[in-house]
């Protein structure tokens, strides 16, 4: 592919994802699949890496597909297409936010939201506890983890290294 | 400025090295970050934040970068934040794709691992996030009951289909209530 079209295909992924993260991995292997330079093996391959990383899952994936179909000259592009749509709506937001923020009618606005992100990540918490095959071990790590940030009020750097140390140990399955 | 802008860099490279998991699940790491550790954002200016973040194309981390980065130190500032949220774990990528070069199956091996131990403690971040975000909320009943009235409109197709949706109309009735 050539270097243009690759950072045009991640400007799209990065105009068009909402909300970020494993949600919208979905929306990218779709994505890379209809490019047709890709086999479902090396997209399942690099997913694996995306998300086994730290950093935006999507910046990670643009990355890896970016580097893979046009080299690093690809990479740059793919990464530059993914992070430039954010970070103009934003900035163009910015000015006007820092301006009004505190105005009560833009403060209830932001209010009256925050519950529907609460409602949406409270949905996010009940399907992955629903899906997750792991059984009691991976419920012991999840309850470890979310215990040790929000009781403990440790780093959630530890918390995490924690729960994943901890699920390591107890071994068995988990998907 | 400069030290202003250094520690910009530093804390949004931290937080893109932290951000296991992508999305919501960056939310405690983020809050650590920039309300517990530094008071960059109030409470109120963080739920905001994530607010505006969900209502907006890409990552969250990302959204929160150039945001706080403008807030702080302007344009100069969010340039910094987002270049420093995006490199820094990237770097990380690099040098163990480099590493995977030279010493394929057990490195291929380990991250499988880990990224299935991931999995449980990534939940468990989402979790945490759940709570930083619903514990301001449930102080006011009137903001549980529109909780609850987006629970049950958010199972129809079109709110999930298009969540930023449900977003703008709680928003909505937020700044026509409150």
């Amino acid at each position: 592919m050539s270097a243009l079209s690759v950072f045009f295909l991640f400007l799209r992924i990065g105009a068009f994802t909402f909300g970020g993260g494993i949600v919208m991995l979905g929306f990218i292997e779709k994505e890379l699949r209809a490019t047709g330079h890709l086999s479902d093996e090396e997209i399942s391959d690099m997913m694996v890496l995306a998300t086994a990383f730290p950093g935006p899952v999507a910046v990670n994936m643009s990355f890896l597909a970016g580097k893979r179909v046009a080299g690093v000259a690809g990479a740059a592009w793919a990464v530059t297409g993914t992070v430039l749509p954010p970070f103009l709506v934003i900035l163009l937001l910015a000015g006007l936010l820092v301006r009004y923020m505190g105005e009560p009618r833009v403060s209830s606005f932001f209010l009256g939201a925050s519950c529907a992100v609460a409602v949406i990540i409270g949905q996010v918490v009940f399907n992955m506890a629903r899906s997750s095959g792991g059984g009691w071990r991976d419920a012991c790590v999840i309850a470890l983890t979310a215990a040790l940030i929000l009781a403990a009020g440790v780093h959630p750097f530890i918390a995490l290294a924690s729960g994943v140390l901890f699920r390591l140990i107890l071994g068995g399955g988990g998907r | 400025m400069t030290s202003t802008l250094l520690s910009l860099a530093s804390v949004f490279a931290r937080i893109g090295l932290g951000a296991f998991g992508g999305g919501l699940a960056t939310i405690p790491f983020i809050h650590y970050e920039l309300v517990v550790s530094r008071g960059w954002l109030s409470e109120r200016a963080f739920s905001e934040v994530v607010s505006l973040a969900q209502m907006t194309p890409g990552p969250l981390a990302i959204n929160a970068a150039t945001f706080v980065g403008y807030r702080i130190a302007g344009t100069p500032g969010a340039c910094l934040a987002t270049l420093s949220v995006v490199l820094a774990p990237l770097a990380l990528l690099v040098s163990f794709l480099f590493l995977l070069s030279r010493a394929p199956g057990d490195l291929r091996r380990g991250v499988e691992r880990v990224r299935r131990a991931l999995r449980p403690a990534v939940s468990g971040m989402l979790l945490a996030a759940f709570w930083v975000v619903a514990r301001p909320l449930v102080r006011d009943w009137r903001l549980l009951v529109l909780s609850a009235l987006l629970l049950l409109l958010s199972r129809t197709r079109l709110f999930s289909r298009y969540p930023q949706l449900l977003l703008l109309c709680a928003g909505g009735v937020g700044a026509l209530l409150f």
